[in-house]
C-alpha cells in the first residue's frame, strides 16, 4: 500500500460526491426544462390506457419473430372485427394468424383457434369445425377451442355435437362465452325460457359494456319472439344503455317501436342503421315496414341494395346469407334463391337454411319439397315465430288440415312478427279455418 | 318484415359479415361496406382549405343512388353527378366543426367532382372530391381544432392531414402526407392499423421561410421513436412499467412498484451478454481486493449510467434539433474509446505480471504460492487499479440503455419528469446489483478454479497469466469494434 488509507478514502468520498453532484444537477435541468405537472391526456401522443388491439400491435412490432405476439393480433383484430362488423379487419387477421403459424407451424394454440373463430366469422363452418377439432384435441382441457367447435357444430346442422361440445365448454369455464352459447342451443332446442336463464348468468358475469350489450340485446330477442313486446323493447334499451352503439339492439329497438305504433321513430331508427351497417337483415326489415306502410318508393331504395348484395354473392361466391335469400324468394327471383340455397344446404344442414329453403321453394311453386324442409326446419323444436309462418303458409298451400295449427301458433307466439307476414298469417289462418269448418 | 332467429350468435371472436372478404382484386380494397373519408388541410396565413375525399365501396354507392339518380331512368348522367356532387359537398362542409383560438369557422365550398370506378360484381364504386375553405386569421400563433364530422359508427378509412403554407406548424396530431395517397392506395402493411382519424388539432405560427410543414413537429415522440426501433429487449417488464408510468393518478404504491420494476429490468438489462460484464470480471480478477473493486465497479456504472440517461433526457429535452440516434451515437463511441484504453491498459498489466509471476513460479513451486503471488500482483496493479475499475463503470454505464431512456422520455412526455428520474435512478441500481453480484461470483469460481487446478493440475497455473493477456485482449477488440460502429 503506497498511500495511506485514510487519504485514499477521503478521495474516493470526493469522487464520488462530485460525480453523485453531477447527477443531481443534471436530474435538476431537467426537473426545470421538462412539464412540471401532469400534461392532459390529450397532449400526450400515447393514448393514456392503450386498447387490447393497440397493445397487441405494439407487442407484434417490438416481437416480429414471436408466434405469440401475431397469434396475439389476430385474435385482437378478430374481436375488433366483431365490434365494427367490417370485414377489412378480418383481412388483416388473416394474415397476422397466418403470420404466427409460419413462425410456429405446430402447437400454435392461438393460431389454429384464430384461424377456428375467422372462419367461423366467415361463415366457412366446415373449416372452422375442422380448426375446433384440432385445437380441441391439442389442448383437451382448454375452453376456448370448445366455443370455436360449438359454433362451427351449431351453423352446420350437428346437434348433438354442438350440444356436447357446449356442454364442455360450460364444464371447464362457466363464463359468458359457454352461457351465451348454451343460451343458443336451448333457444335452438326450443327451450326459451331456460335459455334466459343462462343469457341472465351471462349477464351477472360479463365484465365490458359490449358483453353485457349483447346479453341484454339477446335477452329481448328471447322476449320478442315469445310475444313480449314491452320486455323487447326493455332490454333493447338496456343494451344500448350499455353500449350505444350496438347494432342488433338498434334493429330491436326500431322493431319494437313499430310494433308498439311509433312508426315515425321506427322509420328513423331504421334509416339511421342501415346508413351504417347495411345488413341483409336490416335492410330486409326496413323495407318490409315501409312496404307493409305502403312505402313503395322508399321501400324499392332497401331492395335495391339487396339485390346489389345478391350480385356480389353470384359474382363472387362465399357463404349465403339466409336473409338475403329470403329477400331474393319473396321479392326478386325465387328460382335463384332456390340455387344459392341448395348449394348452401350442400354445406350445412342448418334449420336457418331449410327454412328458408322451403320459403325459396314455397315462392318457386315447389310446394311438396318445401314442406320436406319445413319439417327439416322444424326438427330441432325452435320455437321461432317466422319458422311457424313458413310452414303453415306451406301447409296451406298443399291444404294439409296442420296449417291451422301452425298458422295459429306464429300468431299465438308473437303477434306482431313482423308488419309485413304478421297480416298475411292472419289472412291465411281464416281461410284454413273456414275451409276446415266447411 | 321478416326476423329471422339471430343468426350467429357468439361473444368471442365471431361476427356475422355478409359480403366476406376473399379479397378479389377488382372489389374494392376495403370491403364493400365502407365510406372512406380524407381531409387534407393547408393552412394559410388568412384561410382554412380542405381538400376532402369520400371514397364509397359498392354497398354504400348503391345507397346513394337513388339521391343521384333524380329522374330515376336508371342511368346517372354527368349533370346529376355534378348536381349530387354539390349537395354532397355542401353536407360535408355543414358537418365540419372546426374552430380556431375559439372562433367557430364557415367553410364554403367550391369546385367539386363525383366519379365513378366499376368495383365488385360491376358495380360501381364512387368518388366525390369537395375543395373547401374557410377565412381563418393564422397571422399571430393560432390553434385549430378540426372536427371531420365523418360518422365514427360508419365502417371506413379516415385520415387527416395538415400542412403549412407561409407558416409554420409548431405542432399538429396529424401528419404532413397521406399514407394512402388521398384514398387512392390504401397500405396493407400488417401492423399499421386501419385509420380512424376525425380529429385534428395543429398550432401554427408566422413564418419568415416559406413552407415549413415538412419539419416534422414533435422531437420528443420522434427521439422516443427512434429509441423504440433499437431492441426491446424485455416488452411484457417494459410495458408493465409504461403502464404504470401512464396511469392517470399516480398512487404511492403504483409508483413504487413502478420503481421496483424498473431495477428488475435494470438487473435484467446488466445480466444479458454485453462489454461491461466482461470487463468488470477482467479488472477484478486482476485486483484481488473483490469486495470493494466490485462495489467501486457498481456504484461507478450506476453513478455513470443515471448521468449518461440524463445527460441525453436533458439534451433531448432542452434541444429540438438533435437526434436522439446521434446523441447515442457519440456516447457509444465514447464508451469505445474508454473500453479500447481500457484494454490497452489491461494487457500492458497482465504482460507484467507475466513478466512477474515466470520469475517467482520457478523460485516457489510450493502449493501456497497463490498467496504469494497476491500481495505481489497487488501491490503491482495498484497504482493503475483504481483508475481501471473507474473506467470499467464509466464504460459500463456511459451508453445509456435504450429502454431505460424511453422510460424517462415517456414519463417527462407525461409531465412525470421527477418520477422518471427515480425510474433512471432505480434502473441504474438494479445494473449495478447484477454487475457486482456477476463479479463477485465470477472471482470468488475463478479463485475456486484456480485453486483446484493448483492442486489437481500443476500445470494449469502455468497457464493463468495468458489467461488475463487473452481477456485483455478481447477487451481491447470489444472497445474498438464498439468505436468502429458507433462512426456514421
Amino acid at each position: 500500500m503506497n498511500r495511506p488509507r485514510g487519504l485514499r478514502l477521503l478521495r474516493a468520498r470526493g469522487g464520488g460526491t462530485a460525480a453523485t453532484a453531477f447527477v443531481l444537477a443534471l436530474a435538476a435541468g431537467l426537473l426545470t426544462l421538462g412539464p412540471s405537472t401532469p400534461t392532459a391526456s390529450h397532449a400526450s401522443p400515447v393514448p393514456a390506457r392503450p386498447g387490447v388491439l393497440a397493445l397487441a400491435l405494439q407487442a407484434a412490432r417490438s416481437r416480429p419473430r414471436d408466434p405469440s405476439a401475431w397469434s396475439g393480433l389476430g385474435l385482437a383484430e378478430l374481436d375488433q372485427g366483431r365490434l365494427t362488423l367490417d370485414p377489412d379487419w378480418l383481412t388483416r387477421a388473416d394474415q397476422a394468424l397466418h403470420r404466427s403459424l409460419a413462425l410456429q407451424p405446430t402447437a400454435n394454440y392461438y393460431a389454429v383457434v384464430g384461424r377456428g373463430m375467422l372462419a367461423n366469422a366467415r361463415h366457412q363452418f366446415a373449416a372452422a369445425r375442422t380448426f375446433g377439432l384440432q385445437a380441441t384435441a391439442m389442448a383437451p382441457d382448454r375452453p376456448t377451442g370448445y366455443t370455436v367447435l360449438a359454433d362451427a357444430e351449431i351453423q352446420l346442422g350437428h346437434y348433438p355435437q354442438a350440444t356436447a361440445a357446449t356442454q364442455r365448454l360450460l364444464d371447464l369455464a362457466p363464463t359468458v362465452p359457454a352461457f351465451t352459447r348454451a343460451a343458443y342451443d336451448l333457444e335452438t332446442h326450443g327451450r326459451p325460457a331456460e335459455a334466459a336463464i343462462a343469457l341472465q348468468r351471462a349477464l351477472a358475469t360479463a365484465q365490458s359494456p359490449g358483453d353485457r350489450a349483447f346479453c341484454q340485446h339477446r335477452l329481448g330477442d328471447l322476449a320478442w319472439d315469445a310475444g313480449d313486446v314491452t320486455g323487447a323493447a326493455g332490454y333493447y334499451r338496456l343494451a344500448l344503455a350499455s353500449s350505444p352503439g350496438d347494432f342488433y339492439a338498434l334493429d330491436g329497438q326500431a322493431r319494437t317501436d313499430a310494433a308498439q305504433g311509433r312508426t315515425d321513430r321506427a322509420l328513423h331508427g331504421y334509416a339511421a342503421l342501415v346508413a351504417r351497417v347495411p345488413l341483409p337483415q336490416f335492410l330486409l326489415e326496413f323495407a318490409e315496414l315501409q312496404l307493409a306502410l305502403g312505402h313503395r318508393d322508399a321501400a324499392a331504395d332497401q331492395l335495391a341494395v339487396l339485390a346489389g348484395q345478391v350480385k356480389i354473392l353470384q359474382a363472387l361466391g362465399g357463404p349465403v346469407d339466409p336473409h338475403l335469400a329470403l329477400y331474393q324468394a319473396q321479392y326478386a327471383d325465387p328460382g335463384t334463391a332456390v340455387a344459392l340455397l341448395r348449394g348452401e344446404w350442400r354445406q350445412r344442414h342448418s334449420v336457418l337454411v331449410a327454412d328458408a329453403l322451403a320459403w325459396a321453394l314455397h315462392q318457386n311453386g315447389q310446394d311438396p319439397e318445401a314442406l320436406d324442409y319445413a319439417h327439416r326446419a322444424a326438427a330441432t323444436g325452435w320455437r321461432s315465430p317466422l319458422f311457424a309462418y313458413h310452414r303453415g303458409a306451406i301447409e296451406a298451400a298443399l291444404h294439409r288440415p296442420e296449417a291451422a295449427a301452425d298458422l295459429r301458433l306464429a300468431l299465438t307466439l308473437n303477434p306482431h312478427f313482423s308488419p309485413y307476414d304478421a297480416p298475411r298469417a292472419a289472412r291465411l289462418l281464416r281461410l284454413a279455418d273456414r275451409a276446415r269448418h266447411e | 318484415m321478416h326476423r329471422l332467429p339471430a343468426l350467429l350468435l357468439t361473444l368471442l371472436g365471431t361476427a356475422l359479415l355478409v359480403a366476406a372478404p376473399t379479397a378479389p382484386a377488382y372489389a374494392h380494397p376495403l370491403g364493400n361496406f365502407t365510406v372512406n373519408r380524407y381531409d387534407g388541410l393547408l393552412l394559410e396565413p388568412n384561410r382554412i382549405q380542405d381538400s376532402a375525399v369520400v371514397d364509397t365501396a359498392e354497398i354504400p354507392t348503391l345507397q346513394d343512388r337513388s339521391l343521384t339518380d333524380t329522374n330515376h331512368d336508371g342511368r346517372i348522367t354527368p349533370a346529376e353527378a355534378a348536381a349530387r356532387a354539390v349537395t354532397r359537398c355542401a353536407q360535408l362542409a355543414s358537418g365540419i366543426s372546426a374552430t380556431v383560438g375559439g372562433g367557430t369557422l364557415a367553410w364554403t365550398s367550391g369546385p367539386s367532382t363525383l366519379t365513378y370506378r366499376p368495383g365488385a360484381a360491376g358495380l360501381p364504386t364512387a368518388r366525390l372530391t369537395c375543395q373547401l375553405s374557410a377565412p381563418a386569421d393564422l397571422g399571430r400563433q393560432a390553434t385549430l381544432s378540426f372536427e371531420s364530422g365523418a360518422d365514427p359508427e360508419r365502417v371506413g378509412w379516415k385520415e387527416i392531414t395538415a400542412r403549412a403554407d407561409h407558416l409554420a406548424l409548431a405542432s399538429s396530431t396529424v401528419p404532413v402526407h397521406s399514407i394512402s395517397n388521398d384514398l387512392l392506395d390504401y397500405p396493407t402493411d400488417l401492423l399499421g392499423s386501419p385509420l380512424d382519424c376525425t380529429h385534428a388539432t395543429t398550432t401554427s405560427e408566422p413564418s419568415a421561410h416559406t413552407d415549413s410543414a415538412d419539419a416534422a413537429p414533435g422531437t420528443r415522440t420522434g427521439a422516443a421513436r427512434i429509441l423504440t426501433g433499437t431492441g426491446v429487449l424485455f416488452p411484457g417488464l417494459e410495458r408493465r412499467v409504461d403502464a404504470l408510468t401512464t396511469t392517470r393518478r399516480l398512487a404511492l404504491p403504483t409508483g413504487a412498484l413502478a420503481v421496483a420494476l424498473a431495477l428488475l429490468l435494470g438487473a435484467g438489462h446488466a445480466a444479458l451478454p454485453g462489454h461491461a460484464k466482461l470487463v468488470m470480471a477482467s479488472c477484478l480478477a486482476q485486483r484481488r481486493s473483490r469486495l470493494r473493486g466490485a462495489l467501486t465497479v457498481g456504484t461507478t456504472v450506476t453513478l455513470s449510467h443515471t448521468a449518461g440517461v440524463l445527460l441525453t433526457g436533458l439534451a433531448l429535452t432542452a434541444s429540438m434539433s438533435l437526434a436522439g440516434e446521434q446523441l447515442l451515437g457519440w456516447l457509444q463511441a465514447a464508451g469505445g474509446l474508454i473500453t479500447t484504453g481500457l484494454g490497452i491498459a489491461l494487457a500492458s498489466t497482465a504482460v507484467r505480471r507475466l513478466r512477474h509471476t515466470r520469475r517467482h513460479a520457478h523460485s516457489h513451486p510450493h502449493p501456497h504460492s497463490h498467496t504469494h503471488s497476491h500481495s505481489h500482483s497487488h501491490s503491482h496493479s495498484h497504482g493503475n487499479g483504481r483508475l481501471t475499475l473507474l473506467g470499467a463503470g464509466l464504460a459500463g454505464g456511459l451508453v445509456p440503455s435504450p429502454s431505460a431512456l424511453v422510460m424517462l422520455l415517456g414519463a417527462v412526455a407525461l409531465g412525470r419528469t421527477a418520477f422518471g428520474i427515480l425510474l433512471v435512478l432505480g434502473y441504474g441500481l438494479g445494473m449495478a446489483l447484477t454487475l457486482t453480484a456477476a463479479g463477485l461470483l465470477l472471482t470468488g469460481t475463478g479463485s475456486r478454479l484456480g485453486e483446484l487446478g493448483r492442486r489437481r493440475l500443476p500445470a494449469l497455473h502455468r497457464w493463468a497469466p495468458y489467461g488475463n493477456i487473452a481477456t485483455a485482449t478481447a477487451v481491447l477488440i470489444v472497445g474498438i469494434s464498439l468505436t468502429a460502429t458507433s462512426l456514421p
